[in-house]
């Protein structure tokens, strides 16, 4: 005991932050804490995290009710070691940390880490510093485009956009598109599985017609079937700022 | 530069629409602001172009274990020079330990050990970004060693990291309330006027008689006012930003209490 070094009475007011427990001295060099007093450090950083997650993940917050939410920001301080430095980019710690638990309770949906992802996505395009394209106002087979740089395409197994507190989901493949506009709205659409291959595929070089071609080949399908089946929502998109033009157009952009 | 006031998202969108807000500057936290895109990141722009801009930073961590954050502080440098910006603070405290960060702050045991630790990694800061940086007093609710007094743990990392300080005003107060150590004027009148960077003021809230939480949520409380005086009697007018975290209230009310900081300088001036 005696004299111990700052870094050693440090780890052990983390540790006890972390664990949300009671905080007794290493050393005998070092001060008792008044309970009333490292409480408010407790309350503190356990608030801390459990507000602004509340704020970024609202309907995981309400799904899983106060309680339940309690417990897994108190797993969160306990297991997670949180990298950003940045607080717009906190939310992804909890994502990353949901993934990555040892311990998920029977209770918690098995949906629930699809939903964060998906509440993270719409936060991630809102925040993205790549512009967000002007609309295009004329798409044809020949056009090249690819997704905007604000925007997500996020394939799950379950329909997280219709989760809510008190709702069962059904599992089904579902395919979600969100983006951000060049007003900074955001917006999203559910995709049909093969208008989300097709947004998957575009790449800023090759033209709707190449992507088409390829994968009228994989569904059975011509290529002018396809664009006769997706161009009116493909256009629609493109009106509302998801879809970008080739790269050169995107640093047109950025030199303005 | 003599009264500002900290920039949150909830009204940056009324200050990039004003006309003119009547502040000298708006000070930030670059771990808001870095790599933001978007509305926020538009509006940021906006504001920057128009004011000065002060960073206080939140993340440094200059008394944790991990080594610096270099590619944290280089997007500060470059961040920096894309909106001018010419002045960077940090807290006298740690805020994450071996497992990552804890995004709140702690207080550093004050120790010599502690000391040259910090004073160290303030000059290594120094040096990455070729500028001189503040250190804040924090307010802290607890005292895990005291084989120094407060005083002077942050006179000795002063010296020895030379670097200027940023005199937190009500964390001065609400830390002799709730140690009973010192009082606040004698911990005020022994900071070193020549390394004062600015001031910050802010309100508190009062848990008990001996413990006051430093919540940012409330207005300034007239002691703190009265201490604000004696401080700018003891140093000189230093120049003074406004802090306002929680229960944000209307802008014109947070630019009342901005007037008040400057009626106090105003006063203070008239009296040397």
């Amino acid at each position: 005991m005696g004299k111990c070094d700052f870094r050693i009475i440090q780890r052990q007011f983390t540790r006890a932050i972390r664990a949300q427990g009671d905080y007794t001295p290493p050393c005998e060099a070092a001060n008792p804490i008044e309970a009333r007093r490292f409480a408010v450090y407790r309350e503190l950083f356990l608030n801390t995290v459990s507000q602004f997650f509340a704020n970024v993940y609202p309907t995981c917050h309400d799904v899983l009710g106060e309680t339940r939410w309690t417990a897994l920001m108190r797993a969160f301080l306990a297991e997670h070691g949180a990298q950003t430095p940045y607080f717009h980019f906190l939310g992804q710690e909890f994502l990353t940390f949901l993934q990555s638990r040892a311990y998920v309770p029977d209770a918690d949906p098995p949906w629930l880490s699809e939903l964060a992802d998906w509440e993270w996505r719409e936060l991630e395009v809102s925040i993205e510093t790549a512009p967000s394209p002007e609309p295009i106002a004329r798409l044809m087979p020949e056009t090249v485009c690819r997704l905007s740089p604000a925007a997500r395409l996020c394939a799950y197994d379950w329909p997280v956009h219709q989760a809510a507190a008190g709702v069962e989901l059904v599992k089904s493949p579902t395919f979600l598109l969100v983006w951000r506009d060049a007003q900074d709205e955001v917006h999203f659409a559910q995709l049909a599985p093969m208008m989300a291959a097709l947004l998957d595929t575009l790449d800023g070089e090759q033209p709707f017609q190449v992507h088409l071609a390829h994968l009228g080949d994989a569904w059975g399908q011509t290529a002018q079937t396809l664009w006769s089946q997706a161009s009116g929502f493909l256009r629609d998109l493109a009106r509302r700022g998801a879809l970008a033009g080739p790269v050169d157009g995107l640093e047109t952009l950025l030199g303005q | 530069m003599r009264a500002g006031l900290g920039l949150r998202r909830d009204f940056i969108e009324e200050v990039a629409r004003r006309e003119r807000v009547p502040v000298d500057f708006f000070e930030i936290a670059p771990e808001n602001w870095v790599r933001l895109g978007g509305r926020y990141g538009r509006l940021f722009r906006q504001v920057s172009e128009r004011y000065p801009i002060i960073c206080h930073g939140l993340s440094l961590d200059l008394g944790g274990p991990r080594p610096l954050d270099q590619a944290m502080l280089a997007d500060f440098k470059a961040f920096f020079r894309e909106h001018g910006i010419r002045y960077y603070s940090e807290h006298l405290s740690y805020c994450g330990d071996e497992q990552g960060h804890l995004y709140d702050l702690m207080p550093i045991p004050f120790t010599e050990e502690a000391v040259h630790y910090v004073a160290e990694r303030i000059r290594q800061v120094q040096d990455t970004l070729e500028m001189t940086i503040a250190i804040e007093n924090i307010s802290f609710y607890a005292l895990p060693s005291s084989e120094l007094s407060e005083v002077e743990f942050v006179q000795a990392v002063l010296e020895e990291a030379d670097c200027r300080l940023l005199l937190d005003v009500n964390n001065t107060y609400v830390n002799a309330v709730n140690h009973g150590l010192y009082d606040a004027r004698d911990y005020i009148a022994a900071m070193p006027t020549e390394r004062i960077a600015y001031l910050h003021m802010a309100g508190h809230y009062d848990e008990a008689a001996d413990l006051k939480i430093d919540t940012h949520g409330q207005p300034v409380k007239d002691d703190v006012w009265a201490l604000y005086a004696f401080t700018l009697r003891t140093h000189g007018v230093q120049p003074t930003l406004l802090e306002r975290d929680f229960n944000i209230p209307p802008l014109d009310e947070l630019l009342e209490e901005v007037a008040q900081i400057r009626q106090i300088q105003e006063r203070i001036d008239g009296q040397v």
